[in-house]
């Protein structure tokens, strides 16, 4: 499969025809009609890296994800020399197995899990793109009341509702944002959209950034045509043009500190195949940037010792948009492989903060949430192709915490807010009268002593005494980890990005927003990144 | 058998982090064929008690039938999971391994025999009986396992053919 977006015509049908195959959809758009993506820009890895180096540079990004990404481009822009260091792969490769994106793909090969008030498996990409490689580009603002609390909170009116929208215009056109298109959208989601519209409410097809979408509805492992507007065809190629110097497959494992002020990064190659250890590389830097995410950035700071300076607040606040799943059953033939994988939406207006929007996944996956093993396994495999789905996410009253044990790795805690799981089964029984209203029949949901249920009635008596224990989570938004405040008392960095803590050292990711977003986070981050940039680049 | 509540904790904690991706497998998956290796080639990381019980709870998960003939017992799981384990820190292979020897003689107090002893009928009564405990840790771990062998048996390259058949778009690929 492709790392880049083709960029001619004839590579646009070849690239379709390899892809989706029998999944071809009728009327499919022309693929990246503007020229937004543009290939993956080149990268150095392990095998440049023959042996312990130093070097200096105006400023280092720590991960190449939407917040390093838009970062670089905003840095590049300003004439700042730039060096992006990222611990995945250099070059992207996709194959339709979760197996190969966890490995490649995902931080600590997708083996993160949160302890507390119930395990809860966290995802975060890795690689050039980071999460905007393994996701699926919903591209939602947050709500004015989000954003007009952090402009209060910080006291800061550029970073309200108004203010921010120029920002958003930005990076939404720069990642192709548009509506998902009626002929791309699948059963899947237009299920789901017909039982909105009989139901009254608000929502419907999801904006996404994929103008080169074709519909191959699996985003998860990789967008297998490129038409997906990621960090790696949107931003980092745009940035290398300017001047962007990539390392890749490299892990940054310290922070040069001397006397309060950052003075660059430690890192070790990793081969990206093996994991083995290679040479070291040392960068001094007058500035360092971390953008490893909302985990790998307060891990990083926790492992390397210099979380100390930071204050109280390092790692704390860990909110994920945990939610649950519901897989129906329907009379017909849905194929939820075919379309827009997460296309559509809804908001209810009794359920504020509440985000209900299409799900789908790997066959197991789907098998297994519904229940369908041991004596009904083949009778689920048998089901497959009518199975639909929709999961919900709350904006989060709960929260954890985020260290590192003594080998690297992420150590997570995460209790949840009674409200948050009262709001999640109000939600599911909201999302089984959309599924239903849609063509849904039999409902499945993965929740311990919940049966499969025939009207959202039915379920709401089931869910009534369930308690977090009972839910199989799963989140992948964590965010909120390392939060902009007024001063260290309160939050890591200053309205800007800039750690209040130590000198030269900046925030670019989810790690900084001040509170749970609402809705799913790749723009948001992307508009972090951008506005942190500039500000650094600004600062001289 | 007995196990602690940390020990148990601990086990969750290893397989649960399985649950959320299984990556560790692309190590398997990248230049070794774990579905393809002679019947007595000896295992590198599991010994051939806890090999027995992979292919008994892969057996209990996913048995063969109507739609897809080749059942999780005969898919080679006990290679893709030796694999994976030579790919898992110390700490998390031992925490797997201990998981599956409980699950061995946990079996003697609820079916009477060890699991890798018990007919296909009463396997799968205990692993199912597992996946519904009233312990969400007890739950989360045979959960975990059972993930885990699952993405193992769909891309199993009998498998994964057949399940393309419905996920049309080349899953396993």
């Amino acid at each position: 499969m492709p790392d880049h977006a083709p960029q001619s015509p004839e590579e646009w049908r070849r690239a379709i025809a390899e892809t989706l195959g029998p999944c071809a959809l009728p009327g499919y758009p022309t693929p990246n009609p503007l020229g937004l993506l543009q290939p993956a820009p080149p990268a150095r890895g392990f095998l440049d890296l023959p042996s312990d180096s130093e070097i200096s540079v105006e400023v280092v990004i720590v991960g190449g994800g939407p917040g390093g990404g838009s970062a670089a481009l905003a840095l590049t822009q300003a004439g700042v020399q730039t060096l992006l260091l990222e611990e995945g792969p250099a070059r992207s490769h996709f194959r339709k197995n979760y197996a190969h994106t966890a490995r490649y793909h995902m931080q600590e090969a997708g083996t993160m899990v949160a302890r507390g008030s119930a395990m809860m498996p966290i995802a975060a990409g890795r690689g050039l793109g980071g999460s905007s490689l393994v996701n699926s580009a919903l591209s939602f603002r947050p709500p004015r009341r989000v954003l007009d609390q952090w402009a209060a909170d910080l006291d800061d009116p550029s970073l309200g509702f108004d203010a921010l929208q120029p920002l958003y215009d930005e990076v939404s056109e720069l990642v192709g944002v548009g509506i998902t298109r009626a002929e791309i959208s699948g059963e899947n989601n237009d299920l789901i959209v017909r039982g909105i519209q009989a139901l009254g409410l608000e929502g419907g097809l999801a904006p996404r950034g994929t103008p080169g979408c074709i519909g191959c509805g699996v985003c998860y492992f990789g967008c297998p045509s490129g038409g997906k507007g990621s960090t790696n065809l949107t931003y980092l190629p745009r940035a290398h043009a300017l001047g962007l110097d990539i390392q890749a497959e490299v892990k940054v494992e310290g922070l040069i500190v001397e006397n309060g002020v950052v003075r660059g990064v430690e890192a070790v190659a990793i081969h990206p195949d093996t994991g083995a250890r290679g040479a070291r590389l040392r960068v001094r830097a007058k500035h360092v940037v971390l953008s490893a995410g909302a985990v790998g950035t307060p891990r990083l700071l926790w492992h390397s010792g210099a979380a100390a300076a930071l204050g109280a607040h390092t790692g704390e606040h860990l909110q994920v948009h945990p939610g649950s799943t519901i897989v129906a059953i329907c009379d017909h033939e849905v194929e939820m492989w075919k379309g827009a994988t997460q296309g559509a939406y809804f908001h209810h207006p009794d359920l504020p903060g509440v985000l209900p929007h299409t799900f789908s996944a790997p066959p197991e996956a789907c098998l297994v949430a519904a229940g369908f093993l041991g004596d009904r396994w083949q009778e689920g495999l048998a089901l497959l192709p009518r199975m639909c789905g929709m999961l919900l996410m709350v904006s989060d009253k709960g929260e954890g915490r985020v260290r590192a044990f003594g080998d690297g790795r992420a150590d997570l805690v995460y209790t949840f807010a009674d409200e948050d799981v009262d709001r999640i089964k109000r939600g599911l029984v909201e999302v089984a009268r959309v599924l239903q209203a849609g063509g849904a029949r039999d409902l499945y949901v993965p929740i311990h002593g919940v049966q499969m249920s025939q009207s959202p009635e039915a379920l709401a008596k089931q869910l009534t005494d369930r308690t977090i224990k009972d839910f199989t989570l799963y989140a992948a938004h964590p965010m909120g980890t390392c939060r902009m405040s007024r001063d260290i008392g309160s939050g890591v960095v200053d309205r800007s990005g800039r750690a209040h803590g130590l000198r030269n050292l900046w925030l670019a990711d989810a790690s900084v927003f001040p509170s749970s977003l609402g809705v799913n986070p790749q723009l948001s981050t992307m508009v972090m990144g951008t506005r942190v940039g500039r500000a650094l680049a600004a600062s001289g | 058998m007995k196990l602690s509540r940390r020990t148990l904790l601990g086990i969750v904690a290893a397989a649960g982090a399985l649950t959320a991706a299984t990556g560790l497998v692309g190590a398997i998956t990248v230049g070794t064929q774990w579905w393809d290796q002679p019947a007595d080639a000896p295992f590198e990381a599991l010994e051939s008690e806890e090999a027995a019980v992979v292919r008994a709870v892969a057996a209990a998960a996913f048995p063969g039938g109507a739609t897809i003939a080749l059942g999780g017992g005969e898919a080679e799981l006990d290679r893709f999971f030796d694999g994976l384990l030579l790919s898992l820190p110390e700490m998390q292979r031992s925490l797997l391994k201990l998981l599956l020897h409980a699950l061995e003689h946990g079996a003697i107090l609820a079916e009477g025999d060890r699991l890798s002893a018990l007919p296909e009928v009463a396997q799968r009564a205990f692993v199912m009986g597992l996946l519904q405990h009233e312990l969400a840790e007890v739950r989360g771990a045979a959960m975990s396992l059972v993930v885990l062998l699952g993405m193992g048996y769909t891309t199993h390259p009998t498998v994964a053919p057949m399940i393309s058949a419905w996920h049309r778009c080349g899953y396993g690929s």
